[in-house]
């Protein structure tokens, strides 16, 4: 009786090593999975029937789960404020190209000095507008630059908002399966790292927290507290801005009906991708935006013409550069100026003007001549010109850039807001990525496979497989041999 | 099972593939910085001190044109004064020539024809024009300040001394009849009604399209000067006055007597003419003075400036280099390390 007993423990324990090593396989199968756990046969020894493994485990440490949530969220939205603020440094560029509006202003000032050394040169005169054009084709395309990333971020949002919603549904699809697999016992592991991999691509996207129930329920909320994922997933929705004019907000992202992302609300989501282009699209570009049209009105201002009359009556009129507006001087800050801001068709010889305008004014009309006599080496205008670049005007408070000073420094002022934004952009997504990659780092030693571990439990498993082998094996040679004795 | 030391096969490969990319990264920027001796990435090493850069850079583009339109003032004032000094040696013979004259009466041919070639010095001097800009034109600078006063037909200078004699003495400088002209009524007609002639608006009417407004430009970032000189100056007049006066008003046969009061107006106006040459002369020197410099001071700013801006955006060659050195060395310690781990399996164990 008791041979048959070892005979069926052995039979147990050979049963046992093979869900233990078909367990080793799938490790060793998915080694190379970062989403994977380190998957564990639990061994339970019966009274008297020998060992079994009655479910499997995996390794996991929800803390270090977490940490690495929260760490992905924050480095993905540094990493889309610097791969936006990058583009906007192109307006820029390197100081020694000096293409940014600031040197070009430079540029300008320098020819219209020139100019003033040549007055009774047209040529000179010509390559004082050529050199006001780059400023203003510079602002421009600044200008369209900005519209640029702020458009690419709408779209990001929208798509980032589309891959919300998919990563929902497959996350209830995955947690329903865990749902119903915990409650009937079935082995759940493989599902629980699908629904992880979801949940770490989720926190690419927002900042994401998330609380356990019973029969490994899961809900998840934003890190603002918003319900993303109850039982069901929440619909998160966003309307794209198919042309967002400058200085204008765009679409805000609401989750559950509550906004989340683009408007000032209490609930605003702290990180991930989405939090990141949010602040693109309606904080920063903005504000540069702002601070490029502040410098076209800035330019405008400078060049603009006064009544020369005896008697003063006109208003003041825009020179050599102005806008769609013109030739009414702006009064205040307006949005979406830079990209309208142009050379007067009254200066520039290419539109069959007059370049040496510049010198006797009346660009806007016979009233706001200076050059009453018709000088030719009249250089009165151009000298107030060239030191109206350089007097202190007011600029609109709102653009984070000293409210007052001259057109020039105001230019170079926000050449530093930019880099300086960028700087400590760049250096605090460095950190974040850094704590992002340690995170990671951590979670895959914690939870991860070990190749080197596993193939010692192989060793280990094939070593209790033959002896459980031998074992039936003596036990079948005895029998045998008691069974040879009594024949 | 998991031990303290635990860690993960995936956790082991990337983090070697990290810190090689890392490495490699950095490696990237640094060869950069080696090549053009600035930092990789300029805007992101100085933040908001780009600005200063930027501004240093601004500076320069607008010292450096202001040194180059200073040296075309430059040559333009060298060039005035060169007329000038011609003018001066012109304007001293002819007083030369006066003084004898007044004692003895028979040069008048002689003193006649001085004064017509010191007019035509004068014309050809205050006409004088550097690259198609007339010097002392002030700011009407494309058109030349006097007109010829020989010419013929005559020019308005040469028919409104006419007309004023005319008015006067009721016949033409030509006339020979002018033996009769007393020398009171000479000194009167000299003092008044020839002398309105030089003045405004006669002046600007009949002798000079000059304008009064003298060049200015801009020979510092924060001063302005006037770098010419006019043809309206009070100094060209007094020398045309005078030179006109022995040259256009039949000074060939006029009685003696009323010679010797135009030779005395003449010499007059010339001494006064000569002093204000002087004046104009030095103005136009301090002027250069100033405006050279205001050129030095460029040059030492311009050095300056490039000097900070290579402070701001340099880097230090034998740092980068040695950065190189040490990348190089992390990466092939990262590079054998991989091929050690790669080398180094349980599977070569086990049999």
């Amino acid at each position: 009786m008791s041979l048959t007993l070892s005979t069926d423990t052995a039979r147990s324990s050979l049963q046992a090593t093979s869900e233990q090593i078909s367990v080793v396989s799938r490790n060793i199968a998915r080694v190379h999975d970062a989403d994977a756990t380190r998957k564990i046969a639990t061994l339970v020894s019966g009274p008297g029937v020998g060992v079994s493994v009655p479910r499997i485990d995996r390794t996991s440490d929800q803390l270090l789960f977490n940490t690495y949530l929260t760490a992905n969220s924050a480095s993905q939205a540094q990493t889309s404020i610097t791969s936006a603020l990058g583009q906007l440094q192109s307006t820029v560029d390197d100081t020694d190209q000096e293409h940014s509006p600031a040197a070009l202003i430079a540029k300008l000032s320098a020819t219209l000095q020139t100019y003033s050394g040549n007055p009774q040169n047209p040529a000179v005169a010509a390559s004082v507008v050529s050199a006001a054009k780059n400023v203003s084709n510079a602002l421009n395309s600044a200008s369209a630059t900005v519209t640029q990333v702020r458009q690419q971020a709408d779209a990001d949002i929208a798509t980032s908002v589309a891959n919300i919603n998919d990563l929902l549904s497959q996350f209830e699809n995955l947690n329903n399966q865990v749902i119903r697999g915990s409650s009937n016992g079935r082995d759940v592991t493989d599902v629980l790292d699908a629904r992880d991999a979801v949940l770490k691509q989720l926190s690419t996207e927002v900042g994401i927290r998330t609380v356990s129930r019973a029969n490994g329920d899961m809900a998840i909320y934003t890190d603002s507290g918003v319900t993303l994922f109850d039982r069901a997933p929440r619909a998160v929705t966003f309307e794209q801005t198919q042309n967002l004019a400058a200085g204008a907000p765009g679409g805000a992202v609401y989750a559950d009906g509550v906004p989340i992302a683009g408007t000032s609300h209490i609930l605003e989501i702290q990180s991930g991708k989405l939090a990141g282009l949010m602040s693109v699209r309606d904080d920063i570009a903005v504000t540069y935006q702002s601070q490029l049209d502040e410098m076209a009105r800035g330019l405008i201002n400078a060049f603009a013409e006064t009544d020369q009359s005896a008697t003063p009556t006109l208003p003041a009129a825009t020179g050599l550069f102005t806008y769609s507006g013109g030739p009414a001087i702006p009064a205040s800050a307006m949005a979406g100026l830079a990209s309208s801001i142009k050379i007067n068709a009254s200066v520039d010889p290419g539109q069959g003007g007059n370049a040496e305008l510049i010198r006797d004014g009346g660009i806007s009309g016979a009233s706001y001549k200076y050059n009453s006599a018709n000088a030719p080496a009249f250089t009165d205008r151009i000298q107030s010109l060239i030191s109206s670049l350089n007097t202190g005007q007011t600029f609109d408070a709102s653009t984070q850039l000293p409210a007052s000073s001259s057109v020039m420094d105001y230019a170079k002022n926000s050449v530093s807001w930019l880099e300086a934004l960028r700087q400590s952009a760049t250096a605090e997504a460095d950190y974040r990525s850094t704590v992002a990659q340690r995170a990671t780092t951590s979670l895959s030693q914690a939870t991860g496979v070990n190749l080197d571990e596993e193939m010692t439990n192989l060793l280990d498993l094939e070593r209790t497989f033959q002896a459980s082998s031998r074992l039936i094996n003596t036990v079948n040679e005895m029998l045998s041999t008691l069974i040879q004795s009594l024949s | 099972m998991l031990t303290p030391t635990f860690i993960s096969t995936s956790a082991l490969s990337s983090e070697t593939k990290a810190s090689i990319a890392r490495i490699q990264h950095r490696l990237v920027d640094v060869q950069k910085e080696l090549a053009t001796g600035r930092h990789a990435d300029v805007g992101l090493t100085l933040g908001a001190q780009t600005g200063v850069a930027v501004s240093l850079r601004q500076d320069i583009s607008q010292i450096q044109s202001i040194k180059d339109t200073n040296s075309l003032v430059l040559t333009r004032m060298q060039a005035s004064q060169a007329a000038l000094n011609t003018l001066a040696t012109t304007s001293q013979s002819f007083l030369n020539a006066l003084t004898p004259a007044q004692s003895t009466s028979t040069m008048s041919g002689t003193i006649v024809q001085q004064a017509n070639a010191a007019m035509q010095s004068i014309q050809d001097q205050l006409n004088s024009s550097l690259d198609g800009q007339y010097l002392f034109s002030g700011i009407n600078s494309d058109v030349k300040p006097l007109d010829d006063y020989f010419a013929n037909p005559p020019a308005a200078s040469a028919q409104a001394v006419n007309a004023a004699f005319v008015a006067k003495f009721g016949m033409s400088p030509s006339d020979p009849g002018v033996s009769a002209i007393s020398a009171s009524d000479m000194q009167d007609f000299l003092q008044n009604e020839f002398a309105d002639l030089f003045s405004d608006p006669n002046w600007s009417a009949n002798w000079s399209d000059a304008s009064d407004k003298s060049v200015n430009s801009r020979i510092s970032r924060t001063e302005t000067a006037n770098t010419s000189v006019t043809a309206n100056d009070q100094t060209f007049r007094q020398l045309t006055q005078a030179f006109a006066m022995v040259a256009g008003l039949g000074f060939q046969n006029l009685n003696s007597s009323t010679q010797n009061v135009v030779l005395q107006q003449a010499t007059q106006l010339v001494s006064n003419g000569i002093g204000g040459l002087t004046r104009v002369q030095a103005f136009l020197g301090v002027t250069q003075q100033r405006v050279s410099d205001a050129n030095d001071q460029i040059d030492t700013q311009i050095d300056f400036l490039e000097k900070s801006i290579s402070n701001l955006e340099s880097v230090d060659p034998a740092e980068v280099t040695t950065q190189i050195s040490d990348l190089s060395t992390a990466l092939e310690a990262a590079y054998s390390v991989t091929n050690r781990l790669s080398k180094l399996s349980i599977m070569d164990f086990l049999s």
